[in-house]
């Protein structure tokens, strides 16, 4: 059975965007085996020929014509900006992107 | 008293003026104030929006005016992951604590156009990930019937508030079992739709290809008033079914003679309890009097069904949950260092533990090298669970099981576990994985706790659902029953 290391755990959680304590890590070591441990199941399962279920209903996805529907004026704008952590000149702020960070 | 009152009921006693709208919305609101500490059902009480529609129903009503909408004047509580313009909605999360979305979810709208007047919005497991509510941000719900029990989840609050008589209706979202656990566990009914037949536009999203707004009431007939004022196709969601929605009220006294009803004893009777077993049994001795009959079915690839959500759905949520960033919306840790820490502090400090296991879990399942093994091959699976219960609906109308394998846990029981939690929708995410239609209603009582049954049907056929939930419940009272303290 696949068991998780705590440097799996590491790389997981860096592609999920979330960080944690040496003590974080290791429960969620823990609690992530266990979760395999019962997801195993489906391994041995024989699916030769099979095609993935991917929705309920056999449908392809809608499309809809590449044209602007939602005129939003700067009333709704700004009500959709009062959302946001930080806004200057209706631009959505963040932290420096361009800068030596790995 | 008001709040004992049927839907139809309700209707009638608005409409020949026995009570005013305001005088329904205001002895509600009354009720929800005192008993908010005691359950924790409610995170956001909308009492001055709710009192002015309700003056604005009775100014209608006064006029007799023919432009009256179908459910003028009913109250109505949402789970707290239905966008909602103008009220918070926090999916019980850190990361949406302050979140006042800026439009309504279709479901929402639609309902408002029908007349219903909300009360507030509902507690519930963070993000819709637990099966007790005891996830959630906010602290949990309590369950009316004991409040040292957990309401079940993750549409926890919305539950609670309807097992106490809070609110004649409310809505929740069923993802593996979310409305139809909590239903079990408070003694109510609950009913998942077909996928597809209600729009998900507006709900935050959890797992897309699982997710699907549901129903709790007292009793089956007040579902079948409510659901025709939300289902049906809209073309903001893009998995949402093109299909007749009927009046479901039109149906509910077809005689049960002759119907089909699949059980699968050997399934269930390893992990249920012996009352629930017992229970199941006189239920399934009703339907018989009722002209219905028992055949034997089997689902072969039932026992799978948990460990494919268990893939599936936490994929799919590693996908829908990666927009909470903290960039354009929703918390933002203190002083990011740059974009990288941004992301990191903001999601690591705004999501709980359960939250972030399941993020964990999908990222790995859909991670290169794993996901052949994991999220193709659940796929696969699914497609034969599908398959299985395909051939079943060939046999028989509709499939008899326990909703819930124990009654509602305590408090604290199971956090040491979480795993241990996910084994309470063992009867429930079967039904999700096909995309199937499923009703819990309330069949009796084991130490003072509810005990649900659950009936699943083939696509599309709610009415079926309504018309055998509301046989059963006219011949039975276990739906009238309320919690002395909240009586």
């Amino acid at each position: 059975m696949s068991s998780l290391d705590l440097q799996a755990i590491e790389k997981i959680a860096k592609l999920s965007q979330l960080s944690f304590t040496k003590e974080g890590l290791a429960n969620y070591q823990h609690d992530l085996n266990e979760m395999l441990e019962m997801i195993e199941a489906i391994k041995n399962v024989d699916t030769q020929n099979i095609e993935p279920l991917t929705s309920p209903h056999s449908m392809s996805l809608r499309t809809r014509h590449d044209v602007v529907t939602e005129i939003v004026d700067e009333a709704q704008q700004g009500a959709l900006q009062k959302l946001a952590p930080e806004i200057e000149s209706k631009l959505f702020l963040v932290t420096k992107v361009i800068d030596d960070h790995n | 008293m008001l709040h004992n009152k049927t839907i139809a009921q309700l209707i009638h006693g608005l409409r020949s003026k026995e009570f005013s709208s305001f005088e329904l919305t205001k002895h509600y609101l009354q009720r929800i104030e005192t008993f908010k500490n005691d359950l924790n059902s409610f995170i956001t009480i909308t009492e001055a929006d709710a009192l002015t529609q309700a003056k604005r129903f009775d100014n209608l009503l006064a006029k007799n005016s023919e432009k009256i909408p179908a459910l003028a004047g009913i109250p109505i509580a949402y789970k707290d992951n239905f966008c909602t313009h103008g009220a918070k909605t926090t999916c019980s999360s850190k990361m949406l604590e302050s979140f006042v979305a800026p439009y309504d979810a279709t479901v929402v709208a639609r309902l408002k156009k029908a007349g219903c007047i909300m009360l507030g919005k509902t507690n519930m497991d963070e993000f819709a990930m637990g099966s007790s509510g005891e996830n959630s941000y906010f602290g949990p719900a309590k369950n009316p019937w004991n409040l040292s029990k957990v309401p079940g989840g993750s549409s926890s609050g919305s539950a609670s508030a309807v097992a106490a008589r809070l609110t004649p209706i409310a809505l929740g979202t069923d993802t593996g079992g979310s409305v139809r656990q909590p239903a079990a566990f408070c003694g109510i009914s609950g009913l998942k739709p077909t996928y597809g037949l209600v729009s998900r536009f507006g709900i935050a999203a959890f797992a897309s290809s699982f997710d699907q707004a549901g129903i709790f009431a007292s009793s089956a007939e007040d579902i079948a008033y409510i659901l025709p004022g939300m289902a049906g196709f809209d073309e903001k969601d893009s998995t949402s079914v093109s299909t007749v929605i009927p009046d479901y009220t039109k149906t509910l006294n077809r005689s049960l003679k002759g119907l089909k009803v699949g059980i699968s004893r050997d399934f269930w009777s390893e992990k249920c309890s012996e009352e629930i077993l017992k229970l199941i049994e006189e239920a399934i001795k009703e339907l018989q009097k009722l002209g219905a009959v028992m055949v034997d079915i089997s689902i072969p690839t039932a026992n799978l069904a948990l460990p494919v959500y268990y893939v599936i759905a936490p994929a799919e949520c590693s996908s829908n949950l990666a927009r909470y960033d903290g960039v354009r919306y929703g918390y933002r840790c203190s002083e990011p260092k740059n974009l990288a820490d941004l992301y990191i502090r903001s999601r690591s400090e705004g999501f709980g533990a359960e939250v972030k296991r399941r993020i964990m879990i999908g990222t790995y399942v859909l991670s290169a090298g794993y996901y052949d093994a994991y999220y193709l091959q659940a796929q696969k699976v699914r497609r034969l669970i599908k398959n299985d219960f395909s051939a079943a609906f060939n046999k028989v109308d509709v499939i008899l099981s326990p909703t819930s394998p124990t009654v509602a846990f305590s408090l604290h029981e199971k956090e040491l576990d979480p795993v241990s939690m996910y084994f309470s929708d063992i009867y429930t995410v079967p039904v999700n994985l096909a995309g199937l239609a499923g009703i819990s209603v309330p069949i009796g009582f084991s130490k003072g706790l509810p005990i649900g049954m659950q009936l699943v049907g083939n696509y599309f056929s709610e009415a079926l659902l309504l018309n055998v939930a509301h046989q059963y419940q006219k011949v039975t009272e276990w739906h009238t029953k309320v919690p002395a303290q909240f009586n």
